[in-house]
């Protein structure tokens, strides 16, 4: 799991944040980024609750939550 | 057929040939319409986004002061980060889902464009089984894929006697040309990271920063490189995409990396309309 953030966070992330402008993310100067949520949740609670997780994470970053 | 196709892929190119109906029937000025009309359309989801990250980066420093005052009292940093929010009338509310929709979207679209121009012979009854009924096609139609010198149904290029690959077009150029461009103006804000990311010594960090830093050259170059193999329609899209890369880039902090530039751009200018009027006088 750690391996495959590594690998996200040293090629896809910056080819993203290359193309697509932006970067940054709401949640990140007082809590985890996005992917480092997953695989600690992931790494907690398992595939299943772990990953729900995460995916719920995502789906909250609108602009209409909290 | 899938989730993917369904909901992106099919209302996508629906919405290609609907603009292709109503834009003269032209499909290099059909992909123009319909990518401005996308980015249109998104930009009101996407426009917080970039907006509150803008101000995000520029307080990130006083946010690095408030975790060292705060080191060991969460709550306090919490309370101390919102209200500096609320100081800079940041709305820290925008998230990133409607961006990553963004991307999506123009990946799917992207998919669109390679179907809809794709040269096998039952193209057109491809294109057809994904039409909605108002807007399909009658079998012996064909469509006008010319589009300035192009015909974006092929690649960008010319092929000289003698010389064993062929030479890019002005389209592929300049799509590379562009984007070289909009990834220069991104380019304070890589440096930027690369102060933090030298304070912070992560290994992590300066591998990505170096990776940006380098795809500020590779990318056009790939560019250029799949241009020669794809159809010049994929070429035209992605010409206007940096164009709407480096539009937003504009409006939401200048010219970076390329004031320089810029700036001798204007010189230049100045320079003209000096000799102009002494000519004139």
């Amino acid at each position: 799991m750690r391996f495959l953030l590594k690998i996200y966070k040293q090629t896809l992330s910056p080819m993203i944040k290359f193309l697509f402008g932006g970067g940054g993310c709401k949640y990140y100067p007082e809590d985890l980024s996005c992917s480092e949520y997953a695989v600690e949740s992931i790494e907690k609670y398992g595939i299943i609750k772990g990953g729900r997780l995460a995916i719920q994470r995502v789906l909250k970053c609108n602009n209409w939550s909290r | 057929m899938n989730i993917f196709t369904t909901l992106l892929i099919q209302p996508l190119t629906n919405g290609l040939i609907f603009f292709y109906n109503m834009l003269g029937q032209n499909m290099g000025i059909a992909i123009i319409g319909f990518s401005l009309f996308l980015r249109f359309a998104t930009n009101p989801l996407t426009k917080p986004y970039m907006a509150s990250m803008k101000k995000i980066k520029e307080v990130e420093p006083l946010i690095k002061k408030l975790k060292l005052k705060y080191k060991d009292d969460k709550k306090g940093m919490m309370t101390a980060q919102t209200d500096l929010y609320k100081q800079k009338g940041i709305n820290p509310s925008a998230g990133c889902l409607p961006y990553i929709l963004n991307i999506v979207i123009m990946i799917a679209l992207f998919n669109v464009f390679t179907h809809v121009l794709s040269q096998n012979g039952d193209a057109m009854v491809k294109l057809n089984e994904i039409l909605y009924t108002p807007l399909k096609f009658s079998e012996n139609i064909s469509l006008n894929t010319r589009f300035l010198y192009l015909d974006v149904r092929t690649p960008d290029v010319f092929n000289f006697e003698g010389l064993p690959f062929p030479i890019p077009g002005p389209m592929i150029l300049l799509a590379g040309l562009l984007q070289f461009f909009s990834a220069k103006m991104m380019a304070p804000l890589v440096k930027k990271e690369e102060k933090i990311a030298k304070e912070t010594k992560g290994q992590a960090d300066d591998m990505a920063v170096a990776m940006q830093s380098s795809m500020v050259y590779t990318f056009p170059l790939m560019t250029i490189f799949f241009g020669i193999k794809f159809p010049s329609g994929l070429a035209l899209y992605w010409l206007l995409f940096s164009v709407f890369q480096m539009y937003q880039q504009y409006k939401t902090s200048g010219w970076g990396g390329l004031t320089p530039f810029i700036n001798k751009l204007d010189l230049l200018k100045s320079l003209l309309n000096e000799q102009r009027n002494k000519s004139i006088n």
